[in-house]
């Protein structure tokens, strides 16, 4: 258990010093530092995907039993979502956001590091599995437009107040940024609506009743879901884009990680 | 190294002295030659831009020249080297290649980073070769000059960011929609700046484009020279829906877009962002338009303001193009030393010598008892055999000393008598 453990705090030393170069570079916006930065994450989310295999040969089970070990998985999606966008959109920027959250994740999740080799004998299900594959699908795609949606607040803000500032120099425009936001929104709502559903199923299939009504297991995540839909129909039918989705989409994504925080937390 | 660098420029001298001593593209061959040809100068390369005169010499002595220089460069034009003394700057050796490199760069203009000086050094550089005046080193310094601006412009974002309000309306115009292919930039009234800004507009990938003019004909006219469509005054409103940029330079007065309109406009367009660029004075566009959302207006002081942002992002910039510059400088002067064939020189009489002593040392000892007028004899034999030796290929070296290809030939010999261990 000791070399996962380790692998996963090199993963963590690779994302903090990566957050540190995206950061560093928002004044200096060197070209060196943006790549040298980039290749760290990429290393930190290789050794991270070995120190997640390990771990689970280790424990005998998919990584995904704990809270913690929810949120190295979660940290892993982030870096992956990330080096996906940057190498699909090139903003040279996206970075800045997602890299420091995928740190903060993984930094949590060392912190509180408990792991139980026991697994609930209910967990070992098609329909969970499923729940959770298409439920950090949908997180990941949330956390892409946390990223981008925080980008075109400031950018945009910038852009209407007419106070110019770093970001400004260094962020792509809004239209990519809001574009970005929507393919993101699309791919993500739908996830996370089967993730619910393979969630449900599996519920049913293992305690008996499809919907038991526990206040604090499920109403945040109707919550969650009640705002990405919102967000989905809103851009799909209402003409949404811009700031006033960004600003949803962020308020959106804080509350999806409170929300995992209590659903994951029983 | 005497190389001496005197001029003026923009930051020292006000127009009305560098107007005089402005030297015109048919007068500046005639006046290299008449540098080149006075005494103490050995290489000449003279610079005459509106923002500087500046003249660059390698000269025998510093001191002196200095003085013949300022003189003659008051005579070549007619003014008295009084009226003009005060502004003038004098860099010497390492300090003049500094600045001749920070001058090229654009490190030294008046809008930092802009392009235009290099070109401007180019043709100087042009006109002193054709003007048989430029010697190895100057056309050394000169060649590093023009590399160390493609460094600075590669390697710093100087002159990345816009600093004249056309090129900024182009520059929020990316912030705001990315890409410009696909959108469509209206003018309404047909000033002079709107007209440039939308000629920026159109190199930089927008495709279609709307003018809009009071008197119809002038529309016609100016759409017709630009590529685009004409619209009458009174149509308007009914097609601004059309557009993504729009352009407002009239001289109506008052205020001819209000933020009604603009409201119903970005509905029409279900919110897709507009970008309304207010050139007019009097204002043609209420100020209250860019509280709608997904509209920004930027007026004449708003382009302003991005401007003064982004010369100060250049500044930022300048300060790692003086490294640049720096790290250059040292390169020259190792290039210099180098090229210097004295140490060649040296080292192989030294080496020679050495090995002559030797042998006449063992010689002596080996032979037991010699007179003292023997060994002198030996001692004059060698050297005069090596001084023979030598001869010729300390002769060629010492002619090469002055020309171009000398680094390469101190190198050969360095290698060939294995100076260097």
């Amino acid at each position: 258990m000791r070399v996962p453990h380790l692998l996963f705090s090199v993963a963590l030393l690779c994302y903090f010093l990566s957050a540190c170069g995206y950061w560093w570079n928002v004044r200096r916006h060197r070209r060196t530092t943006f790549v040298l930065a980039t290749i760290g994450v990429a290393v930190g989310f290789l050794t991270q995907s070995v120190a997640l295999l390990l771990y689970a040969r280790a424990v005998g089970r998919p990584p995904f039993a704990t809270f913690s070990e929810i949120l190295i998985l979660f940290s892993w999606v982030v870096a992956l979502v990330y080096l996906v966008a940057e190498m699909r959109y090139r903003t040279g920027s996206l970075g800045i956001f997602l890299v420091p959250l995928a740190f903060l994740a993984t930094f949590f999740a060392l912190l509180i590091f408990q792991y139980t080799v026991q697994l609930d004998p209910k967990v070992r299900s098609v329909w969970f599995g499923m729940h959770i594959v298409f439920a950090f699908a949908g997180l990941a795609a949330f956390a892409l437009i946390f990223g981008a949606g925080l980008m075109y607040i400031i950018q945009e803000s910038q852009l209407k107040s007419k106070k110019i500032g770093a970001f400004y120099y260094r962020f792509p425009s809004l239209e990519s940024l809001d574009s970005i936001n929507a393919t993101a929104q699309s791919f993500g709502f739908p996830f996370l609506t089967f993730g619910l559903i393979a969630g449900i199923i599996w519920a049913g299939a293992a305690k008996g009743s499809l919907l038991r009504w526990d206040f604090q297991y499920t109403l945040p995540l109707l919550v969650t879901w009640l705002m990405y839909a919102v967000l989905f129909i809103g851009r799909l039918a209402g003409g949404w884009r811009g700031r006033k989705p960004s600003v949803l989409a962020v308020l959106g994504f804080c509350v999806a990680v409170l929300t995992y925080f209590l659903h994951t937390a029983k | 190294m005497n190389i001496l660098l005197l001029g003026l420029s923009h930051k020292t001298a006000p127009i009305s002295v560098r107007e005089q001593l402005h030297f015109s593209d048919e007068h500046l061959v005639e006046s290299l030659k008449q540098f080149g040809a006075m005494p103490a100068v050995e290489e000449a390369f003279l610079l005459s831009t509106c923002n500087r005169t500046e003249i660059c010499a390698r000269v025998q002595d510093a001191e002196l020249s200095a003085k013949e220089l300022r003189t003659h460069l008051g005579d070549c034009r007619g003014v008295p080297l009084s009226s003009f003394e005060a502004c003038l700057y004098t860099y010497q050796d390492a300090e003049a290649v500094r600045h001749l490199f920070r001058v090229a760069s654009s490190l030294d203009s008046l809008i930092v980073g802009e392009a235009q000086i290099l070109g401007q050094v180019k043709a100087a550089f042009q006109a002193a070769k054709e003007s048989g005046v430029l010697g190895p080193v100057l056309h050394q310094v000169l060649e590093r000059a023009f590399t160390v601006a493609k460094r600075v412009r590669t390697e710093t974002r100087i002159s990345e960011n816009a600093v004249s309000i056309s090129y900024a309306a182009v520059e929020l115009s990316r912030k705001i929609f990315g890409d410009l292919a696909d959108k469509t930039v209206m003018l309404i009234g047909a000033g002079e700046m709107a007209e440039l800004a939308a000629r920026h507009l159109l190199s930089n990938g927008v495709k279609s484009l709307l003018v809009c003019n009071r008197t119809f004909n002038r529309a016609v006219e100016l759409a017709e020279g630009l590529g685009g469509d004409a619209i009458r005054f009174e149509h308007l409103q009914e097609r601004m829906a059309q557009a993504d940029i729009v352009i407002s330079s009239t001289a109506a007065g008052k205020v001819i877009v209000n933020k009604d309109e603009v409201q119903r406009v970005i509905r029409q367009r279900k919110n897709k962002p507009m970008f309304f660029i207010d050139i007019a004075l009097p204002r043609d566009i209420d100020a209250a338009v860019n509280e709608i959302d997904h509209v920004f207006l930027y007026d004449i002081d708003d382009l302003e303001n991005v401007i003064e942002t982004n010369i100060k992002e250049r500044q930022r910039e300048a300060v790692r193009a003086e490294e640049i510059v720096q790290s250059e400088v040292a390169k020259f002067l190792a290039w210099f030393d180098a090229r210097d064939v004295t140490p060649t020189i040296v080292a192989l009489r030294e080496k020679f010598e050495h090995i002559r002593r030797a042998e006449v040392e063992r010689f002596v000892n080996r032979n037991g008892k010699m007179s003292e007028a023997d060994i002198q004899a030996i001692e004059q034999l060698t050297t005069s055999l090596l001084n023979k030796f030598l001869h010729a290929p300390l002769v060629s070296l010492k002619q090469q000393g002055s020309s171009d290809g000398s680094t390469a030939y101190a190198q050969t010999i360095r290698q060939l008598f294995q100076l260097d261990r």
